[in-house]
């Protein structure tokens, strides 16, 4: 099989007499769905803080693309190739819609300073072309038409829909999604199942957060549930779905017998 | 901004109407029951000079409020949507201001253009202080200790070299407090939270008090510069008018220049570090970097404006730097609003000529018969000294401020949200 996209060997992040999350062996290929689930409290968000670079992992090594990136900065692991939405959305709630994508092209821009103090047609042209691409992104999540509205006024859903569009402006290899269906009627939620499928289908590998079962079932290739910050179980949605110990998990013991 | 428009389209209009008659003198004649006209220019412009603060206020709280409106639609992202007419008048305008305000020289008298030229290094302190503060979001505490380094930079330089005039000290000054002010940020910004506050506040007390006791720095007396390295007589301008002159168009050049790091990537990933640190991060822009941009850039901007004072005045002593010059420096940012250039203009200019005019009320009434005979006696003692509380008064008028427009008077409506609900 070919180098993995990401992997994790033994991670392991404690907060003092806590363990956040324990020993995880994580694999995501390119163009895979991958999906962590378990019940609340299992560590699946310190999990991405650490894979993301907010933590700074205690034990265990992460690889990205090839790459030891334990420990590297968040700024780090964006510009190799790794964009990640958050379970609180983090927009910027003052700018206006567009702005929020043109912000993550900032990796691509040339900061060259003179071009740059003058607003030079080179600058401009640059400006230009990354406006079309950043409406290019916001269509792809259907917001083009509020492109011009302030970000902190758009519906919850929609605000989700820019956050995921923000972190494709990255242009990632991988994007971890943390909750993108939290809150969402069933509507909604089709709609954020067909946009992940079309986000993979651009030739990304998606390793998402999720607590609405269906959701993850429909789409994930493969899934990894944590329980208490320990990886219980790992495999197909079939496999999952049947397996004794995840049933414990989350419904308890009894019903598991 | 909207209902602003009428008071300022009012008083342009209102100038626009009584423009003409400005210039008329009429001289009534009660022997012979004749009335003549006179004609002369030099009444019509001192009315200009009289009025010229107000002008300038009204001014840029248009430009701020265009400020304003423009901002959903950057200035950078220039023909992705074709601008509105009114904004094209805008922009073409803002340009026509600095002859406006350049042939200042020739009309204004001598003590308005040495308020204008005190008023205008406010506003260079200002527009640099607005960076790391209303755009990068970061508390600097002790602003005016780089203020003084710069004066001191040049002080000691036109000391110690052959040759060492204002215009060779500003590059200098420049790159020195950029370096100052990398290397001070340095340590604390990479740490959360308002460190940076205390440091800096820290180290202007603690730089001035070196100064004060050093030999080299001639302690509390300052240092008397050398008349070479001062500003001096330029072609047809005297000195004061040499000082207007260079001082108004360095703030030219820095909103031109401060405006448009503002809208660009980099001005965009300041914003978003104030607005979502976090994020910012997640989005690949180097939170650290960005942030020590900011702060040795407004570092540079307030030694540059140093240099200028030193040359203005002649002189430079620690007084520069004390906290309460800090303090006032802020306060012109915050009243003017928060990441609004033009709002940090508007609060330099408030701030600075609001306490130049109270100062003045006493000589004012004084000197008028009419207002005199119409303000009562206890009143007039009261406006007489009302100079002497007008910090009394700025404490009510932030508080008043903090309640009612706590995003500053051009500060967007959408930053009072967040200043509520944060």
């Amino acid at each position: 099989m070919s180098e993995p996209l990401l992997e994790t060997r033994g991670l392991t992040k404690t907060f003092g007499g806590l363990k956040a999350v324990q020993q995880v062996d994580l694999r995501v290929d390119a163009n895979r769905i991958v999906s962590v689930i378990g019940p609340n409290g299992a560590g699946k968000t310190t999990l991405f803080n650490c894979l993301s670079g907010i933590y700074r992992p205690d034990g265990g090594t992460i690889t990205l693309a090839g790459r030891d990136v334990t420990g590297r900065q968040p700024h780090q692991l964006s510009r190799l190739g790794l964009a990640r939405t958050f379970q609180n959305i983090r927009l910027f709630p003052e700018m206006s819609v567009l702005e929020n994508v043109l912000v993550a092209q900032f990796q691509h821009r040339s900061l060259s300073p003179l071009p740059l103090l003058l607003h030079s047609p080179k600058f401009r042209a640059a400006e230009r072309e990354h406006c079309n691409e950043a409406f290019a992104f916001l269509d792809f999540v259907d917001l083009a038409s509020r492109a011009n509205d302030t970000a902190g006024n758009l519906a919850y859903g929609l605000q989700r829909r820019l956050e995921i569009a923000r972190a494709l402006a990255t242009q990632p290899k991988l994007l971890l999604l943390d909750e993108p269906a939290a809150g969402m009627n069933p509507q909604e939620t089709a709609g954020m199942i067909a946009l992940i499928s079309r986000i993979r289908d651009r030739g990304l590998a998606v390793l998402l957060i999720e607590h609405h079962m269906k959701l993850v079932m429909t789409i994930s290739d493969d899934i990894l549930v944590l329980d208490h910050g320990i990886p219980i179980a790992h495999g197909t949605p079939d496999a999952i779905r049947n397996d004794p110990r995840v049933i414990r998990a989350y419904l308890g013991e009894e019903i598991a017998a | 901004m909207a209902r602003w428009r009428p008071y300022v389209l009012g008083l342009i209009g209102l100038a626009a109407i009584t423009f003409p008659f400005l210039w008329l003198t009429l001289a009534p004649d009660f022997v012979r029951n004749t009335m003549r006209v006179d004609w002369s220019p030099a009444h019509g412009l001192q009315f200009f000079s009289d009025l010229s603060p107000v002008f300038l206020i009204a001014f840029l709280i248009w430009l701020g409020s265009w400020s304003n409106r423009r901002w959903h639609w950057q200035a950078g992202i220039a023909g992705v949507v074709p601008a509105s007419r009114r904004d094209e008048v805008a922009r073409y305008l803002k340009f026509a201001l600095m002859p406006i305000v350049l042939s200042g020289v020739f009309f204004l008298s001598a003590s308005s253009l040495g308020i204008f030229t005190d008023v205008a290094i406010y506003m260079i302190l200002a527009l640099g202080l607005n960076i790391t503060v209303g755009m990068t979001g970061l508390l600097v505490l002790g602003y005016a200790g780089f203020y003084m380094f710069g004066a001191y930079v040049f002080a000691l330089g036109q000391q110690n070299l052959p040759y060492f005039p204002w215009w060779l000290a500003m590059p200098f000054a420049f790159a020195l407090g950029g370096g100052a002010g990398y290397l001070l940020g340095l340590p604390c910004l990479r740490l959360r939270g308002d460190y940076l506050a205390i440091v800096t506040l820290g180290f202007a007390e603690a730089f001035r008090e070196l100064i004060r006791n050093l030999p080299i720095t001639g302690a509390d007396q300052g240092i008397i510069l050398q008349t070479h390295a001062t500003f001096r007589p330029l072609l047809f301008l005297d000195r004061s008018q040499t000082a207007f002159v260079v001082t108004a168009l360095l703030v030219f050049l820095a909103v031109f220049l401060i405006e448009r790091v503002h809208r660009s990537p980099i001005g965009r990933a300041w914003i978003a570090i104030r607005e979502n640190e976090i994020a910012a991060a997640s989005i690949g822009v180097p939170v650290v970097q960005m942030k020590l941009l900011a702060f040795s850039l407004s570092a540079a901007i307030a030694a540059l404006a140093g240099v200028i004072c030193g040359a203005k005045d002649g002189f430079v002593s620690p007084a520069l730097g004390e906290f309460p010059q800090s303090i006032t420096i802020l306060a012109m940012v915050i009243l003017g609003g928060l990441g609004n250039s033009y709002g940090a203009l508007l609060g330099a200019t408030l701030l600075y000529v609001v306490p130049q005019y109270l100062t003045l009320l006493p000589s004012i009434i004084q000197q008028s018969p009419g207002l005199s005979a119409a303000i009562p006696p206890f009143l007039r003692n009261a406006l007489g000294n009302l100079s002497d509380y007008h910090l009394l008064l700025f404490g009510a008028v932030m508080v008043i401020m903090m309640l009612y427009r706590p995003q500053g008077l051009l500060g967007s409506s959408r930053r009072k949200e967040e200043m509520l609900h944060r």
